[in-house]
Parts: C-alpha cells; sequence; structure tokens
C-alpha cells in the first residue's frame, strides 16, 4: 500500500527548530515573557501536530498505517540517494506523542524552575534545539537522517550539561558525556558504513539507508546482521548510557534539573532503545546481537541498581535508576519483545521526568541542597511535590495500576518466556528497585527534617508553573500503563495492538528463531495484533503471565516495605548492612564498582600517556615542531635571509609564495606536455 | 593564429592573459585598492573560461556558476573594502607593506 | 566577422587591463577596470551569453566597481603609493609571472578546437534562469545568505567604532 504524504510532519521539526534558532540570535534581548511563550508555544505546536499525524493514522486501516514527508533531496551522489525525509508509522507516533507532550511540560516547569538565570534565553535556545533534535531522529525514514537528530541531541545535551559552565566541574562532566557518546558514535557510523557497503548496488536508485528498502532487503543483509547490529548497538550503549558506557549519565547530572528530567531521563537516552526497535528486523536475524543487548540491558539493570542503593545524591540516585531502567527497555529488545521495550520507554518517561522534576522542586526549595542527608520531613511543606513523587515513586517500583506495573511485567513476562537467569536478574532488580526508590523518599520527605537551620524556614512549595507538571506526570504515571492492560486481566493490550505492524517482522522473524513453544506464542501475538483474533492462543499464556505479575508485586510491595521500615524505624539495619562483609560490598557499591577510577587506569591513564610520549613529545614536539614547523621556519629562515634584499612586504610575499606554489604545480602538470 | 574562426583556445589564451595581468597587477602594486582590481580582474578571466568551455560544450551550466562567482565577487569586494576602511582609518595609508600584523 | 570582433575586444580587453594595472592613482585604475570589463562583456556576448554579458555590465562595471570608486574616493587617496626600491623583486615577480603566463598557455594551447553550433536560445535568459531557479535553486538560496552575511560582515567591520560601549556580553 502507498504511504500517504503530508506535508505537516517537517511542522512538527521545523517549528522547535525556528525557535531555537530564533531565540538563539535574538539572545539576551528579549523579555522573560516572550522567551517563555516562544519556546513553549512551538513545542506545544509541534505536541498538537503529532496528536494530528497520531489520529491521521489510526484512521487508516492497521496494515497501511504510514505517514510520510520528504522534504528533499539531501545527498544525491552518484546511486547513492539519501533524502531529508520524515515518515510517521505507528513507532513513530508513540515517540513523538510522549517526546513533544513530556517536552512542553517540561518547558512548562522550566519557567519556574530557570526563573532569574542569567542563561535563561540560552536555556530554552538549547533546549528547543534539543526538541527539534529529537524530533529528527525519531521522525527520520531513514539511518543517516536519524543520524543527524542522534548527534544533534548529544550536542544539545553536552551544552545542556555544561549549562552553567563556570564551575569547571560542569563542563568538564559535558565533556566527558561528549566524549564517551563519540566513542558509541564511532560503532554506529561503523554499523552505518557496513550497510552501505553489504547494499550498495545491490538497490538500484534507492535510499539504502531508508528503513523501509533495508526491511525489504534483510536477506542481502543477514551475513552481516550479527556485526551490523553490535556495532549499532555499541551506539546505542554510548547514548543510553549502557555497560560500558554509562559513565557520562551519573556525571550529566551537572546540567539543570529539568534537563535531567527531559534529556537524561525521558527522551534522549532512549534514543538507542528506539533505534534498536527501529532496526528490528535486522535484530531479529541474529541471535547473537540479540543475546548481547539482552545480556548488556540485564547486567546494566542490576550494576546501575546496585549502585543507586548507596549513593546519597538524590539527582545520582535518579540517575543510576535512569540507567537500571534502560537496561530493561534492552533486556525487553533483546529478548525480542519490542513492543514491551517502547512501551516501557513511554511509561519511563512518564515517571522518571516525575521524579526527575519532583527532585528539582526538593532542591529548588532546598537552595540546591541535593543531599539527601541534609533533607527529611518535606511530606507536609511540599505536599504536591510530595504527593506526586509518591505516585512516581508507586510506578516505578511496578505497584498495579501503576504505569510502570504494567510495562515491566510485559518486560518480565517476555524475558521469562526467553531466558530464566535473566530474568531472575530482572526480578531482583525490580526489588531492588522498588527499594531505593523507598529509601530515596523515605529519606527526602519522611522522618525528622535535617535540614540547615538557616534554610529550615524558607522551605516551600515550588510555583505553580513547576507543580502543574508535575501533578499532570503524576496523573500520567497511573494511568499512562492503562493502555497496555494485559489479556490476562481481562484487557487487551492496545499498545501493542498499536505497534504491531511495526513489529510485524520482529514477531515472525522470532518464531523462526526460536523453538515450537515460543513459535506459537509469538506468531500467535502477531496474528492477534493484526486481526484482533486468536485470543485463546495468548490466553494460553495467561496463568504463567497472572503468577508471574503476583510475584513481581510482592516483590515490589515487600521492597517498600523493607525500604520504610529500614529507613524510618531500624536505620541501625542499615547501618549494620553496610558493615556486612567486612564493609567491602558497600565500599564497592559507594565506589559505583570503582568503573570510573578503572576506565581512568586502563584508558585515561594509558591515554594520557599515549599522548603525551608519543603523540605529544615525539610526534608533535620532536616531528612536527622540531622537524616540520621549526624546520620549515628554519629553513623559509634561510631562503628568507637569501631573499631579505628583496622581502620588503609581508603580505606581498604571501600573495608572491602563492604564485609560486601555484607554479610548481603547473610545471608538475605540464610535465607530459 | 590569425586563422579565420575563432575557437575554444583562443578565449582560453586570451583569459590567460587577463589571468596573468591580474597575478601581476597582485604581486607588483603595493596599492590595495589596486590589488583588490587585480584580483577582480582574475575573477574576470576565470568567467571568461568557464562560459567559453560553456560555449564549447554547448551546456549552461556555466553561465550558473559565473553567477556565482559574480556574488562571490560582490561578497568578497564588500568585505574586503571594509576591511581596507578601518585599516585605513586606523593606519592612514593602503599600502600593504605597511601591515604587518601577519608577521606574528 | 567574428574574428575581427574577437582580435578587437580581445586586444582592447589586455590593453586596458594592462593600463589598469600599471596607474598610479588608484581612481583611474578602476576606470581603465570598466573599461576592460565592457570588452569583456562584449566577449561575452560573443560567446552567446547574451544574459551574462548583461550582468556582467550591471553588476561587474556597474555596481561593483561603483562600489571601488566610491570607496577610493572616501579613502580620499592623494598621497602617491612609492614604486618598490629594491631592484631584485621586480626582477623576480616578473620571471615568475612571465613563467606563469607561459606555463599556462603550454596548458591551454593545445589545439584549434571550433564551437559547435547552436540553438539560438542558448544564452538566453530563460534557459540560464531555469537552470539556476531549477535545478540550482538551493545554492542560489545559500547564495542569498552569503551576500547577506557578507553585507553585515561588512556593515559591522566598517562602522563606526562607538565610544563608551557598555559590557554587554553580545559585544564582543
Amino acid at each position: 500500500m502507498h504511504p500517504i504524504t503530508v506535508e505537516y510532519l517537517r511542522w512538527i521539526v521545523l517549528l522547535p527548530l525556528g525557535g531555537a534558532a530564533f531565540l538563539g540570535i535574538t539572545n539576551r534581548r528579549l523579555p522573560t515573557v516572550v522567551v517563555s511563550l516562544v519556546a513553549s508555544l512551538t513545542v506545544l505546536g509541534s505536541f498538537l501536530l503529532s496528536a494530528q499525524a497520531f489520529f491521521a493514522l489510526r484512521a487508516l486501516p492497521t496494515a497501511g498505517r504510514l505517514l510520510t514527508d520528504r522534504v528533499y533531496s539531501w545527498m544525491p551522489v552518484g546511486d547513492l540517494r539519501i533524502d531529508v525525509s520524515f515518515m510517521v508509522d505507528p513507532l513513530t507516533a508513540v515517540m513523538i506523542l510522549f517526546v513533544t507532550g513530556v517536552a512542553f511540560l517540561i518547558h512548562i516547569y522550566s519557567i519556574g524552575y530557570m526563573k532569574g538565570d542569567r542563561g535563561y534565553q540560552r536555556y530554552f535556545a538549547y533546549l528547543n534545539l534539543f526538541v527539534g533534535m529529537m524530533l529528527i531522529l525519531v521522525l527520520s525514514d531513514n539511518l543517516p537522517l536519524l543520524f543527524v537528530g542522534w548527534e544533534g541531541v548529544g550536542l544539545c545535551s553536552y551544552l545542556l550539561i555544561g549549562f552553567w559552565f563556570e564551575d569547571l566541574a560542569n563542563s568538564a562532566a559535558g565533556k566527558k558525556a561528549f566524549l564517551v557518546n563519540r566513542i558509541g558514535d564511532f560503532g554506529f557510523l561503523l554499523g552505518m558504513l557496513l550497510i552501505a557497503r553489504t547494499l550498495a548496488g545491490k538497490v538500484g536508485g534507492e535510499n539504502l539507508f531508508s528503513f523501509a528498502v533495508m526491511a525489504q532487503h534483510t536477506s542481502l543483509l543477514a551475513p552481516v546482521a550479527t556485526a551490523i547490529g553490535l556495532l549499532l548497538f555499541m551506539g546505542a550503549t554510548g547514548k543510553s548510557a549502557q555497560i560500558p558506557l554509562f559513565v557520562w549519565l551519573p556525571d550529566a547530572m551537572a546540567g539543570p534539573t529539568p534537563v535531567s528530567a527531559l534529556i537524561h531521563a525521558a527522551t534522549m537516552v532512549t534514543a538507542g532503545v528506539y533505534m534498536v526497535a527501529r532496526m528490528n528486523f535486522l535484530y531479529v536475524l541474529t541471535p547473537t546481537a540479540m543475546a548481547v543487548v539482552a545480556v548488556i540491558g540485564a547486567l546494566t539493570a542490576l550494576v546501575a541498581a546496585t549502585i543507586a542503593v548507596t549513593q546519597d545524591d538524590i539527582k545520582k540516585v535518579l540517575a543510576y535508576s535512569t540507567v537500571s531502567q534502560l537496561g530493561y527497555m534492552f533486556l525487553a529488545c533483546g529478548v525480542g519483545a519490542f513492543g514491551a521495550g517502547i512501551f516501557h520507554v513511554m511509561t519511563h518517561a512518564f515517571f522518571k521526568a516525575l521524579l526527575f522534576m519532583g527532585a528539582g522542586s526538593v532542591i529548588h526549595a532546598l537552595h540546591h541542597q541535593q543531599d539527601m542527608r541534609y533533607m527529611g520531613g518535606l511530606r507536609s511543606k511540599m505536599p504536591v511535590t510530595f504527593v506526586t513523587m509518591f505516585a512516581a515513586m508507586l510506578a516505578i517500583s511496578g505497584v498495579f495500576p501503576f504505569a510502570g506495573f504494567f510495562s515491566k511485567d510485559e518486560i518480565l513476562y517476555n524475558t521469562f518466556l526467553d531466558s530464566k537467569v535473566l530474568w531472575a536478574i530482572g526480578y531482583a532488580v525490580a526489588g531492588l528497585t522498588a527499594f531505593y526508590m523507598t529509601r530515596l523518599l523515605a529519606l527526602t520527605f519522611f522522618g525528622k527534617s535535617r535540614v540547615d537551620e538557616e534554610h529550615v524556614h524558607e522551605v516551600h512549595e515550588s510555583p505553580l508553573s513547576m507543580t502543574i507538571p508535575l501533578m499532570v506526570l503524576g496523573v500520567l504515571s497511573l494511568i499512562g500503563g492503562w493502555i497496555g492492560w494485559p489479556h490476562f486481566l481481562g484487557g487487551s493490550n492496545r499498545f501493542e495492538t498499536w505497534l504491531a505492524p511495526v513489529f510485524r517482522h520482529g514477531m515472525e522473524g522470532e518464531a523462526m528463531a526460536h523453538g515450537a513453544e515460543n513459535a506459537v506464542h509469538a506468531s500467535a501475538a502477531a496474528h492477534a495484533a493484526l486481526a484482533h483474533g486468536a485470543e485463546t492462543a495468548v490466553h494460553a499464556g495467561g496463568s504463567t503471565e497472572l503468577a508471574l505479575a503476583v510475584a513481581s508485586l510482592a516483590l515490589a510491595l515487600l521492597g517498600i516495605a523493607v525500604g520504610f521500615v529500614v529507613y524510618l524505624r531500624r536505620l541501625d539495619v542499615a547501618e549494620a548492612a553496610r558493615r556486612a562483609a567486612g564493609g567491602r560490598l558497600y565500599w564497592l557499591l559507594k565506589g559505583k564498582y570503582f568503573v570510573d577510577e578503572i576506565y581512568e587506569a586502563l584508558i585515561v591513564r594509558p591515554g594520557y600517556w599515549l599522548s603525551d610520549i608519543v603523540f605529544f613529545r615525539f610526534t608533535d614536539a620532536g616531528l612536527i615542531d622540531g622537524v616540520l614547523v621549526n624546520g620549515t621556519a628554519r629553513s623559509l629562515g634561510i631562503l628568507g635571509s637569501v631573499l631579505r634584499l628583496l622581502q620588503n612586504g609581508m603580505l606581498r610575499w604571501y600573495a608572491y609564495s602563492f604564485t609560486l606554489g601555484v607554479l610548481v604545480i603547473l610545471f608538475y602538470l605540464v610535465r607530459h606536455l | 593564429m590569425f586563422d579565420a574562426s575563432v575557437g575554444l583556445n583562443h578565449y582560453l589564451l586570451l583569459s590567460v592573459l587577463l589571468f596573468v595581468i591580474g597575478v601581476a597587477g597582485v604581486i607588483f602594486r603595493r596599492n590595495a585598492i589596486i590589488m583588490f582590481m587585480s584580483i577582480e580582474l582574475m575573477l574576470t578571466s576565470v568567467n571568461l573560461t568557464i562560459l567559453a568551455y560553456s560555449r564549447y560544450l554547448g551546456d549552461h551550466t556555466g553561465h550558473v556558476l559565473v553567477l556565482f562567482v559574480f556574488a562571490v565577487a560582490a561578497a568578497e569586494a564588500a568585505v574586503g573594502l571594509a576591511i581596507l576602511v578601518e585599516l585605513f582609518r586606523k593606519r592612514d595609508t593602503v599600502d600593504v607593506d605597511r601591515f604587518r600584523q601577519l608577521m606574528e | 566577422m567574428e574574428a575581427l570582433f574577437f582580435y578587437l575586444f580581445g586586444g582592447l580587453a589586455v590593453i586596458t587591463a594592462l593600463v589598469t594595472i600599471t596607474r598610479r592613482d588608484a581612481v583611474t585604475s578602476a576606470f581603465w577596470l570598466i573599461a576592460c570589463f565592457l570588452n569583456v562583456a562584449a566577449l561575452f556576448a560573443m560567446l552567446s551569453a547574451q544574459f551574462i554579458a548583461v550582468m556582467q555590465i550591471l553588476i561587474y562595471a556597474g555596481a561593483i566597481m561603483v562600489f571601488f570608486l566610491f570607496v577610493t574616493m572616501f579613502l580620499g587617496e592623494p598621497r602617491r603609493v612609492r614604486l618598490n626600491r629594491g631592484r631584485a623583486i621586480p626582477l623576480i615577480s616578473t620571471v615568475t609571472v612571465l613563467l606563469l603566463a607561459y606555463l599556462l598557455m603550454r596548458i591551454t594551447n593545445t589545439q584549434h578546437r571550433g564551437f559547435p553550433s547552436i540553438s539560438d536560445s542558448y544564452g538566453s535568459v530563460a534557459m540560464v534562469s531555469r537552470k539556476l531557479l531549477v535545478d540550482y535553486v538551493f545554492l542560489f538560496e545559500v547564495t542569498g545568505l552569503l551576500l547577506l552575511v557578507a553585507v553585515i560582515g561588512a556593515v559591522y567591520v566598517a562602522r563606526k567604532p562607538r565610544t563608551g560601549v557598555g559590557e554587554g556580553e553580545g559585544h564582543v
């Protein structure tokens, strides 16, 4: 079926980009009101257009749900044709809706949070640029354009982490994020080049990077699918902060808190998951790469969750929690449940953005105090923040009927079908998550106040512009998961049905890759999704799913209960746990497994050494400076002393040597004539 | 050389002459304004080459290229002369031999 | 007949160019350069590039050179620029220039290549503008941007230095 062309897709991207350009060019010259209006209204416009695209898509028959907008031909090079071209399919529709929606809320929130900051307008220019780039990333219909958005959001992330660049630590954090991402991007680029090499000359006249074209030619890609999948996943580990490249995300908390909420929790870091889901047709060809994705995801989830238990900085806890949840999403993708992964991306965007904004609200009230040891008892002073964050905590812990329950449960169920070991890790992480989130809430809002004496009376609830987004997201954290109400609870899982056409290849490929038992489930899911039929096949797995759901709900409640008991009543237990195993375990976790230190020793130091001795002292100072630069200077000096009498004008000397150079080249050219 | 018909290489030779005169202007003269004019002369000679080849190949692309050269020449003249005006304000001369900041 | 005009305009172009670079006074130079450009415009027309020929006269000989004259007069260059004191520079430069001329001619003067016959519409506004505004429209727009940037840059560089500028951060 022919895709339908709609011209407004480009405006989804152009509105925030235009806002960014406008705000950037007129930096510091506009009144605050105008800045706030331009920034948030452009994003609101994008949101409305996204909603329009969504409804237009929904009106179409299931198989033909595709809207495109080809803007112009970007790189027509010989046979290769790369377009700037946007598309909306069910997957993109979900992404643009929650990206623009959450971004709009965070714009509103930022109006309150950034009030009075010297870089107010710069901040909103960056934020709008980020939204534009993120939308390019998810709307693109081909890999190179996706890469533009990918790099664009990386740039914005860098700019916003180092937003308060007067503090050296902040700009260092920005640089770290940028460099670590660069390592991943290197893999991403190699993956793209491998695709180009594999497909070049075999797909005539079409954009070989377009997802549709690639999906049609999976048979050509199959022999190198593992390599491509792993290389692209390397990019995803950088962007989405997975092992081994997750070290940048906790440092990225140096940026303003709304930025952490939008970029480093809700949207940008999920780009890797989106990319893997978008390339599902490729990943299903390669069980190896899928296994790597799943294992990395599960390990990251576990490692980050254990670190999060020991952190004292409220934003660091949330950062590690984000890394951990991203691990969940990759776990889902790795076991072939792309729909569940994207579902978790969405619900996570709601509750994690909410958690960060709530944390921001607390930090705002406490005059930039981020250490939870100096908080406590804020429940009565900041009721809205408390209630909404509590909702988010229930959501992330996976308590029924909050949003996180549905997505996490779906991931765990699909993992269970694939591998019991990975499921066990995921299950343990679910318990840990409930525990450390409760710890965060208990230390912040309950117990006695440990706030500084001088600030304790100034603590107040945040202004409306900050609390309204909190409330909206609070509601979404509750009901956001209901669209994926599973079959075994009498729902119809409309979310998975909606995404089914995108992951059709995925499900069928998975069916071929796995054994008969799974095949029945997967293909049945595909058919059920497509035709609303074959309900019985899905119900066959219902009892297992129900049992798993009850088990994880019980674990979540246990985690919450333990958290409250330990941190409100029995702090001595926490102290004892800290000293357990000679304090070694605590030391390891508190030190974040010393990953930064290991990288420092293994990569950064040798890198320094290599740069210093080989590149700087030998190559640069010795060869380049000594021989080339100074040598040139010396030889020119000798030449100059010969020509000294002749040379009395510097500029013309340059013009003259220019001509001389041309002469030499001409001599070379005419040597055969 | 004085063939009855004029061909591509006649035009090429002519533009070489104009180009070399331009180069000579840049190298010999110290008056920055005249150097600028010499550069314009070189650009024009290049335009002549492009148009001659366009005519030879019967293709219009060269015409478009020449129009772009016009635009670049205009931009270059605008910025260059603006710099010159500023230099003149500071140094009261347009003798390029007196501008030696590039030595640094 | 065509050959006659070619040698006439070509010869005039070379002579006026030589005169241009040998005048002491920049204003005189500029006028000679305009004369040179007019001759070149005639050559353009002989190459069936009518539109470009007109543009050469309007933009180059007209706008750009008027701009040159304006700046030259604005600077009011009454002082004579002295010739070089050194003797070796003219010598070496002359050798260089002659060598350059020789080599370039070696490259260009291969064998006689006559022009093919072409349709009457070649070089017409319609043909050129179709190329410009259809095939190269993106570059066309970018060029517009380039000119805008150049104008802003020129204004910025040449503007009167303001006194007592505040510590506004937007001011570099």
